[in-house]
């Protein structure tokens, strides 16, 4: 089973910069043009959509979680990689706040 | 996977194009034998025979042959000789989700998307497999692709269910308002279209007055609710919202009127009258407006039940006695088998207890002094009660009694039933009740084949008998007894295993770890675990199904049901069981591997007493079932073979497997790490998480555990002892850096300056134990702080057996004693002082089965009446 994880990565490593480009709003607004019955109003709808979710969007700041941290969470709670990363974000990096919150104290 | 593939590096020549497509038709029409030959034909020729994409369709159409292992080699190899193929990337994807390897097959998933931007099915599949994962952000940008692509109905619902899910609700409702917008005639009345848009509509509107709800917009939620009131179908949900949301928003007085009327259409929904209590600003210790409450509902509903009983759970005592009264003889005189149900809440005051019980002695008086004949309870002149009025009296009386713990009472009184009228059987469920309180289990099973012959068509009695057989240990005779109602021809666990039926595989996993087998016990736990599992999976029909119905409200409470789901009780328990089996297996190795050793530490002749008993019981049963079988049997056989070729999930489980596990306890941890994560409120679920991470050395989730068993019961005699054994682990930990600091940190908010397990337990000695269950806890301390003490513990614990009036000494806690003296937790007792302490704990409860006692010995005990009597009746 292992081998096509690598196997995955390698091809993901390899895909990332296009995948990455591809993955935004922006490419997709050429897509909108694509055929419909009710063209015109669906793309005014849509451009109103892309207001509303561009701000949302914006939003996000970016915390760096220290790699050892996650796994003293993964280590000492028995929580997937997830979970640990999710709660290290939430406690902004803290370390021993991610652990208190999970322990529920 | 309709289109061409385009992106594909091994372009086909047109007739091998053309196979490859009907290839991907015969998938899509299930055809797969035909499939598989078609892809054979492709791959025998030589220049295409490592095509990938056809490689990787037919690894798609072996996996639904079952064929797994095969297939996900056949679609990585077609992916290796064609890796810029979506297909390829797509089929490996689902191959992976098939198999349940979600986070690898999202990746493939993406990879596909990398290569085929536009195609709706694999985004489509993506949604689908972020949502069963909670992956809601990524969830959210899938959708909004598969919208630009597609922006039809279920798109547009997709898409604001993503941001509710994310707690957006300014963005979930703006979306909702935009798909309104743009599709105006949605949201009219007047529109042309038809019924199932009428109700689409209703759904929506329902769908975003949830959102308003949730984001705490009351006033504008009950705003457009009013406005679309004509427009939403289901009329009750409407009023009950409406109802709820006047009263968030303070206007009692029109939100009572709703409720009012809600009590109008169904006078029996309890919640209706809760909710009017407060909107009439009740409080629980206004008890005369609450009861003149009630008293005017039960007039202006003469014969809904609710406001009759419910002023019985709150008058007082003096209140009571008259209302109790009134609503006993009621019952008694329709006959209302369920009576006892009803007056349960009043157990929990012993000031109630007492009225209740002088009500029905006033009544058993009446009867006993005039004869049932000729006895009125309500004293009316002339008047006089029917015969079955009395039977439903002592009927009522045997189960009051067996509650309060008086069995000796409750058997005379039930056998004045069966003196009445030997036919019913209530009567004797009753009576076989009685005896398992006393832990005459046997007997009991006994008298619930008897109920059971009585009524041969009610599954409700069968059910029960079956589990008094498990309970006496006689699995394969519970089994036969359910097969009377299981489909012919299958076998009735396999059938119940099928029916996801847990309160079957629960108590089956209980007798068989009873007696020692401990691997088909932890087959029933992972049974039901598998149960848990299927109903997770199954969700992923809901996903497409509730946005293409439009039941957007149903659907968020599914999903919210199914992230709690392990919350169950059931699963709490088949939990709890195999994580003590998983334990034993480190803790007593010895149980598990070596079952001639194990358990049995009664004597030869206390053995072969249990087992005659046994035998004669399994006789009988076999005996009846002989005939049954006799008939169909030509039959079964004929079709279990026709049914060889499905093996359902789970009984496939080898019980042997499972005990050769190298890691116990990781997979108890599998068990009871829900448990923990979703918060479940029994103290005992927090104590073997405990005594998992203890052993596992994780000192945090110790703490963890620890503190959230204190929340519920701070008193809780296992949760002293974790404390204890927390604070002697302390003594040797030293670790430094943030675990090390943090764990200080917590113990000091724990335990505060008390941290020398030695006064820790003086002091809950002193100021706590009290009861029999946490005098327990504080010896079993003592062991494990002083390994000495052992004798000392032996001594005390016969004693407070002895001594009828420890309070809380009950048959149960005393049979958990006899275990855990075998488990070894109050240290090494020989055969001899295991006899003694039998010996003890049969004198205190004469019929269990457990301490030796039960069916056998009745006319001795009967004999010596005169002592023994006086045992069950610590309470009067």
């Amino acid at each position: 089973m292992a081998d096509h994880e690598d196997f995955i990565e390698e091809h993901a490593e390899e895909e990332q910069k296009s995948d990455k480009h591809n993955w935004g709003a922006a490419d997709l607004e050429k897509v909108t043009a694509m055929s419909s019955n009710e063209d015109e109003k669906e793309v005014e709808v849509l451009g109103n959509l892309e207001r509303l979710i561009e701000a949302p969007m914006e939003k996000k700041a970016t915390i760096k979680l220290k790699k050892e941290d996650v796994q003293t969470i993964i280590d000492e709670l028995l929580v997937s990689k997830l979970r640990a990363e999710k709660e290290l974000l939430n406690a902004e990096g803290d370390l021993k706040k991610a652990l208190r919150s999970l322990t529920g104290f | 996977m309709s289109r061409p593939p385009t992106s594909s590096n091994q372009p086909l020549p047109a007739k091998e194009l053309g196979t490859f497509r009907r290839i991907v038709k015969c998938y899509e029409n299930k055809q797969f034998k035909i499939g598989l030959k078609l892809c054979k034909q492709v791959l025998d020729r030589k220049e295409f025979a490592e095509h990938g994409e056809t490689l990787a369709m037919k690894g798609l159409i072996l996996n639904c042959l079952g064929k797994e292992a095969e297939a996900l080699e056949t679609v990585k190899l077609g992916l290796k000789r064609d890796v810029g193929s979506y297909v390829c990337w797509h089929v490996y994807g689902l191959v992976l989700r098939q198999g349940k390897q979600y986070d690898e097959a999202l990746k493939a998933y993406k990879m596909a998307l990398a290569r085929d931007k536009e195609n709706q099915q694999i985004l489509r599949d993506l949604c689908l497999l972020q949502i069963q994962v909670r992956d809601y952000e990524g969830y959210k940008d899938s959708r909004y692709r598969l919208l630009k692509l597609r922006p039809q109905i279920a798109s547009w619902y997709g898409y604001a269910t993503a941001f509710h899910l994310l707690k957006d609700y300014p963005m979930a409702l703006s979306i909702i308002d935009e798909y309104m917008r743009c599709y105006p005639g949605f949201a009219k009345a007047e529109s042309k279209q038809g019924k199932s848009d009428a109700f689409a509509r209703s759904e929506l509107i329902l769908y975003q007055n949830m959102i308003m709800r949730e984001a705490g917009q009351y006033s504008k939620a009950l705003e457009l609710l009013e406005e679309n009131a004509a427009l939403v179908i289901d009329r009750r949900v409407y009023h009950e919202t409406r109802g709820s949301l006047l009263l968030s928003l303070g206007q009692n007085e029109a939100a009572a009127n709703v409720y009012q009327m809600l009590l109008k259409r169904n006078p029996e929904n309890l919640d209706y009258y809760k909710q009017l209590e407060v909107c009439m600003g009740l409080t629980d210790d206004d008890i005369d407006a609450k009861l003149k409450f009630y008293d005017d509902l039960a007039i202006k509903f003469p014969r809904s039940s609710i406001p009759r009983r419910e002023p019985l759970y709150f008058a007082d005592a003096k209140e009571l006695r008259f209302r109790l009264l009134v609503w006993i003889v009621n019952m008694l005189r329709k006959g209302v088998p369920s009576l006892f149900k009803s007056l349960i809440p009043l157990y929990k005051d012993h000031a109630k207890v007492q009225v209740l019980e002088s009500v029905l002695k006033e009544f058993i008086g009446e009867i006993d002094k005039r004869g049932y004949k000729r006895a009125c309870f309500t004293r009316c002149k002339g008047k006089h009660e029917s015969p079955s009025t009395a039977l439903w009296l002592y009927y009522l009386l045997a189960q009051h009694y067996d509650r309060v713990g008086n069995q000796t009472l409750a058997m005379e009184y039930i056998n004045r039933t069966l003196d009445h009228t030997p036919t019913l059987n209530d009567m004797y469920m009753v009576k076989a009740k009685i005896e398992k309180h006393r832990g005459n289990l046997l007997e009991a099973a006994r008298l619930m084949e008897e109920a059971q012959l009585l009524d041969t068509a009610d599954r409700y009695v069968n059910s029960k008998c079956a589990k008094y057989l498990l309970r006496a240990g006689l699995i394969k005779e519970a089994e036969m007894m359910c097969g009377k109602f299981t489909r012919d021809g299958t076998n009735a666990s396999i059938n119940l295993n099928e029916m996801q039926c847990m309160w079957y595989a629960l108590e089956v996993a209980r007798a068989e770890r009873s007696v020692s087998h401990y691997g088909d016990a932890l087959k029933s736990c992972h049974q039901i675990e598998q149960h848990f599992v299927n109903i997770t999976d199954d969700q992923f029909d809901f996903h497409t199904y509730c946005l293409r119905k439009s039941t957007l409200c149903s659907y968020i409470n599914l999903l919210r049901l199914e992230d709690r789901l392990r919350n169950n009780e059931w699963y709490y328990q088949a939990a709890k069981c195999a994580a003590k089996i998983y334990l034993r297996m480190l803790d007593r190795p010895g149980d598990i591997f070596d079952i001639s050793e194990c358990g049995e530490e009664m004597s030869a002749e206390e053995i072969k007493k249990m087992k005659r008993k046994q035998a004669k019981v399994k006789a009988r049963a076999a005996e009846k079932e002989q005939q049954k079988t006799k008939g169909v049997a030509g039959q079964v056989e004929k079709q279990t073979k026709k049914e060889e070729g499905i093996e359902p999930v789970g009984i496939n489980i080898d019980p042997e497997e499972l005990l050769k596990t190298k890691t116990p306890l990781d997979e108890a941890l599998k068990f009871i790490a829900p448990v923990i994560d979703l918060g479940c409120t029994h103290v005992t679920g927090y104590l073997l998480g405990f005594e998992i991470y203890y052993r596992k050395e994780k000192p945090l989730r110790m703490l963890q555990c620890l503190k959230a068993a204190q929340k519920i019961d701070q008193a809780h005699p296992l949760l002293h002892i974790a404390n204890v054994k927390f604070l002697l682990y302390l003594r040797n930990f030293n670790r430094d850096g943030v675990v090390g600091e943090l764990v200080k940190e917590l113990t000091e908010e724990l335990f505060g300056d008390e941290r020398n397990p030695v006064d820790f337990n003086k002091r809950y000695q002193h100021e706590i134990a009290k009861d029999f269950g946490s005098k327990m806890a504080v010896l079993e301390c003592n062991i494990l702080l002083e390994p000495g003490s052992v004798p000392a513990a032996k001594k005390t614990i016969l004693e407070c057996i002895k001594d009828a009036t420890t309070p809380g000494r009950s048959l149960k806690i005393l049979i958990k004693m006899r275990d855990a003296i075998r488990y070894g937790r109050f240290g090494e007792w020989s055969r001899d002082e295991v006899a003694e302490f039998m010996r003890v704990c049969h004198l205190a409860y004469p019929y269990a089965n457990a301490f030796g006692g039960g069916a056998k010995e009745k006319e001795n005990i009967e004999a010596s009446k005169g002592q023994s009597t006086e045992n069950g009746d610590a309470d009067h």
